[in-house]
């Protein structure tokens, strides 16, 4: 079968599409840097080239023979990262890969982000589809994150344009999972009471998460499929959510069996119920999924309880306080 | 698995079960006659159901022989052993009677045909069911936010009502449940409202959905809660399904499908998310600035080079100018290295703009770059530069003094001048009034646009007369900010001196941006390594709270290209709006003309 290279093999998208390769007959070999390599997964099923984006030669060897890349070496808060770095490895990372990849790989899959897009704060101009135009807004550090993003796109546009490969640009909203960090802050911040709940519902508006599992599939049938050439796809959930609502599930999460939940009507107020992305371009490829909100907060429930757990003696200074 | 037949599939009910039945794997068909009923097969009818939509036109009851075949359907299908599901009308509740024909058509006929079979039928019982897509609920809900007196829906005091959807599942659910058959269960989700209150929700929906402009959560108003009349708590927990969509859900989703049918049809223009014109422009590869020449200073600063390279993208030519001869001269070599990169993203942009929007593409490459070295401090220098650039262009249609440099001593200019004032007013100011050639010819074409960026902090450090050149105490964080403020002011000044030669000036003040410029303020980090790290990394963290270089240069840009900033010559501009004259008319004209006569004292200029 053929060869695919997967970067940032650890991070909260790669692992979950290296978990999904693990499922095909694919000779998968990762790009990984050497500080990841001891947290990798199925270091014995995969072929592991040890660098990073700017060192040409471990580009070359990790792309030698490589038929489809994944590219999920893209980074963003938290935890917080100064512009410079988003760059340099966002757009500059970027399109070194795409330099040494041009010419050699057949497609290109691009683990973008959902905040490539100009801001879309009005449900009359919902839902989001997967051909909205892109700016980089929000506070300096968001702005800064968008601007690496949309750079680090452009560059691998600018390569299919040329037909040096073909692209598949995936731009998911907010990846659940086990790397879930913005997650775990924000489950955190709501069961600590510390989080300012009305600041967080105006920042972060409707949320659709994804599990990184789905956006996996999604990342595999994409990389295969003969209509998805030099296309984009948001990749989101099918459950708008807000703050509030978050809040609410875990409440019904920690109180199985009971009723009366005090955080329902708080949560219905604020949620029109309308869905503020649409995964358009990937349903009509007979994607849809799987993994719901309940799933991913349950999932994030019992890894925030194992860190905090009395039965495990971790240091202190594992242990956030 | 089982197989199952549904009554009919012409209406929504009919047609969401079937497909849902399939989504789920089961084989499903449309009822034939009693004969070829297969055996243990299930049946749903969806005939009973009172119409979905109480405003259409009153559904005629049942039609005899249409009654006749149902009945011989049900008996067939419980004589083989299969389960009977019936959705049927509402139980009739204490005071309030069967509201519709259709509603008094079902409890008559119901017990005829539950009788058929053998009462082991299970009864679904709905009255208000609410598809988002169906025209009959959109046309009433119209009705309803119109206020219009011929509203048919609701058709009572209260609302409770059930998505198709939930409907559907309860049926499939129906089907397979055990203990279920012989019984009747409301199907309706927990959530009631007054009709006042739906009515007003549905108005608040469609003015939410109508204006793109919308930046503030918007919350639901707690309405009055209702007590729901019915309760289906005992599907809930038969069927084991709940009801997901809620009324107001419902309401949205359809008023949400009416709005983009309206759109669809041409009857409301398409409802776009706002942009500011200089990213809508660079998105669709449009090119606004084509055929114009723009001049900006300090081109290889953070903010100087955003702008150059989004003046390029936009189809302007760029001069640029600093200091700095190598640097200038690398920048020149890689946006030459990068013209190719961005005619073709342009391109592409232009193409997806087609295909998205109709219309015919746009022709046309990003600018061309040159680079000008010059010490604009110097007041020899800036008096050559004005003339190699009216030369190089003839017009100016842009310029931009993006131009600024900091250091924590005094400094004085080769004429012997304090260089932050200099740099930072008189050198704008100056090369304004050397270029006014190359601008009016701009200006007679068709506009031209001069923007001078400022800090916020100068509208607290007024320039101060009695001390222009900072010989008193040296403080180049307020010395900037006073050179900064005469600038504001000198841009009021300038614009009565360009007023109807169609060239416009504005100021713009910028938030803190991430550039180098006041790293040579920075104190270097006293103390032991921790201490070094903390002192570093608070320092990093402020810079994070600024902006970046190419967001700060969109917000010059947008000021020649967006509407709102049309009328904005003379003033100053601040966030998205115009703040005020840069001038105002209230200030102090006669400090105002000292300080122009400084200036061109100081720049070597007439009056």
């Amino acid at each position: 079968m053929a060869k695919v290279l997967v970067t940032g093999p650890t991070g909260a998208s790669g692992q979950y599409i290296l978990e999904r390769l693990m499922t095909t007959d694919h000779d998968v070999r990762v790009l990984a840097l050497p500080d990841s390599i001891h947290r990798m997964n199925f270091r014995d099923r995969i072929e592991i080239v040890p660098g990073h984006l700017h060192d040409r030669q471990s580009l070359d060897e990790a792309l030698a023979g490589v038929e489809i890349v994944f590219h999920a070496a893209l980074i963003g808060p938290p935890p917080a990262l100064t512009p410079e770095r988003m760059i340099e490895v966002n757009a500059q990372g970027t399109a070194a890969l795409v330099a040494a990849a041009a010419g050699r790989v057949r497609r290109f899959v691009l683990v973008s982000s959902n905040n490539v897009f100009s801001p879309h704060r009005s449900p009359a101009v919902w839902p989001l589809r997967d051909e909205a135009l892109r700016m980089a807004h929000g506070n300096p550090q968001q702005t800064a994150l968008g601007e690496s993003l949309i750079a680090a796109e452009d560059a691998v546009f600018d390569a299919a344009d040329r037909g040096l490969f073909e692209h598949c640009t995936l731009r998911p909203t907010v990846i659940a999972g086990r790397a879930g960090g913005f997650i775990d802050n924000l489950v955190t911040g709501i069961l600590r009471g510390t989080a300012n709940l009305d600041l967080q519902r105006r920042m972060w508006d409707v949320m659709q998460w994804i599990h990184g599992s789905d956006l996996a599939r999604a990342a595999l049938l994409v990389a295969g499929h003969p209509d998805t050439a030099n296309r984009c796809f948001t990749v989101a959930g099918d459950q708008p959510v807000t703050i509030y609502d978050i809040q609410a599930m875990l409440w019904d999460l920690m109180n199985i069996g009971r009723s009366g939940n005090p955080h329902a009507e708080i949560a219905s107020l604020n949620n029109l119920g309308l869905p503020k992305f649409d995964s358009a371009g990937l349903k009509a490829l007979g994607w849809v999924p799987q993994r719901t909100m309940r799933d991913c907060l349950a999932e994030c429930l019992g890894r925030l309880e194992f860190h905090s757990s009395a039965s495990l003696r971790l240091p202190p200074h594992m242990v956030d306080s | 698995m089982t197989s199952v037949l549904v009554s009919e599939t012409r209406s929504r009910l009919g047609a969401a079960l079937r497909d849902l039945l399939a989504a789920r794997g089961l084989a499903v068909a449309e009822a034939g006659d009693a004969a070829s009923v297969p055996p243990g097969a299930a049946l749903i009818v969806t005939d009973l159901a009172p119409a979905l939509m109480a405003g259409a036109a009153p559904r005629a009851g049942l039609a005899e022989d249409r009654h006749a075949r149902l009945a011989d359907l049900i008996a067939a299908t419980a004589a083989r052993g299969g389960r009977v599901v019936l959705v049927s009308g509402p139980m009739p509740l204490p005071g309030v009677p069967p509201v519709t024909q259709a509603e008094r058509d079902a409890r008559r006929i119901e017990a005829a045909l539950a009788e058929r079979a053998a009462a082991q039928a299970v009864i679904l019982r709905v009255s208000d069911v609410m598809d988002p897509t169906d025209p009959d609920l959109r046309a009433a809900i119209r009705a309803l936010i119109d206020a219009s007196p011929v509203a048919g829906w609701p058709l009572t005091d209260q609302v409770q009502a059930i998505g198709l959807t939930d409907l559907a599942t309860a049926a499939v659910a129906a089907v397979q449940a055990r203990g279920v058959q012989g019984k009747w269960f409301d199907i309706v989700h927990p959530e009631a409202a007054s009709r006042v209150a739906v009515q007003a929700e549905a108005q608040r929906i469609a003015r939410l959905l109508i204006d793109p402009e919308v930046t503030e959560v918007q919350c639901r108003p707690a309405y009055p809660p209702v007590t729901a009349r019915r309760d289906g708590t005992a599907a809930a927990e038969a069927l084991h399904v709940r009801p997901r969509e809620s009324l107001f859900v419902l309401l949205a989703q359809a008023i949400q499908g009416m709005i983009a049918q309206a759109v669809q049809q041409g009857t409301i223009p398409p409802i776009r998310p706002p942009m500011p014109a200089v990213h809508r422009a660079l998105e669709t590869g449009a090119l606004p600035l084509a055929g114009m020449t723009a001049v900006v200073t300090g081109a290889t600063g953070r903010i100087g080079g955003a702008a150059v390279r989004m003046l390029l993208r936009l189809g302007a030519d760029v001069v640029g100018v600093a200091r700095g001869a190598a640097a200038g001269a690398r920048m020149a070599a890689a946006l030459a290295d990068e013209h190719d990169f961005l005619a073709r993203q342009r391109r592409r942009l232009d193409a997806e703009r087609v295909r998205r929007d109709g219309g015919a593409p746009v022709a046309g490459d990003p600018g061309r770059f040159r680079f000008v070295p010059a010490d604009l401090a110097d007041r020899v220098a800036l008096t050559d530069l004005a003339a190699r650039l009216t030369a190089l262009a003839p017009r100016i249609d842009i310029l931009i003094h993006a131009a600024g440099a900091i250091s924590r001593e005094r400094q004085e200019t080769p004429q012997g001048v304090e260089a932050t004032l200099a740099l930072h007013l008189l050198a704008p100011v100056a090369l304004t009034r050397l270029l006014a050639g190359p601008l009016a010819a701009a200006g007679r074409a068709g506009g031209a646009w001069v923007v001078n960026p400022v800090t916020e902090a100068q509208a607290e450090h007024p320039f101060d007369l009695a001390d222009l050149q900072s010989r008193a105490a040296y403080l180049p964080a307020e010395v900037l900010a006073r050179a900064q403020s005469g600038l504001v002011a000198m841009t009021g000044a300038l614009a009565e001196a360009m007023a109807g030669s169609g060239v416009r000036i504005a100021a713009v003040a910028l938030p803190a941006v991430r550039t180098p410029f006041l790293l040579p303020l920075d104190e270097p980090l006293t103390g032991g390594v921790t201490a070094q790290q903390v002192a570093q990394t608070q320092r990093e963290q402020r810079r994070m709270l600024m902006d970046t270089p190419a967001h700060a240069a969109s917000r010059l840009i947008e000021v020649m290209l967006a509407a709102e900033f049309a009328e904005a010559h003379g003033c100053l501009i601040r966030g998205d709006a115009i703040a005020g004259p840069a001038l105002p008319p209230g200030d102090d004209r006669a400090r105002a003309g000292a300080l122009w006569s400084a200036c061109a004292a100081l720049s070597g200029l007439p009056e």
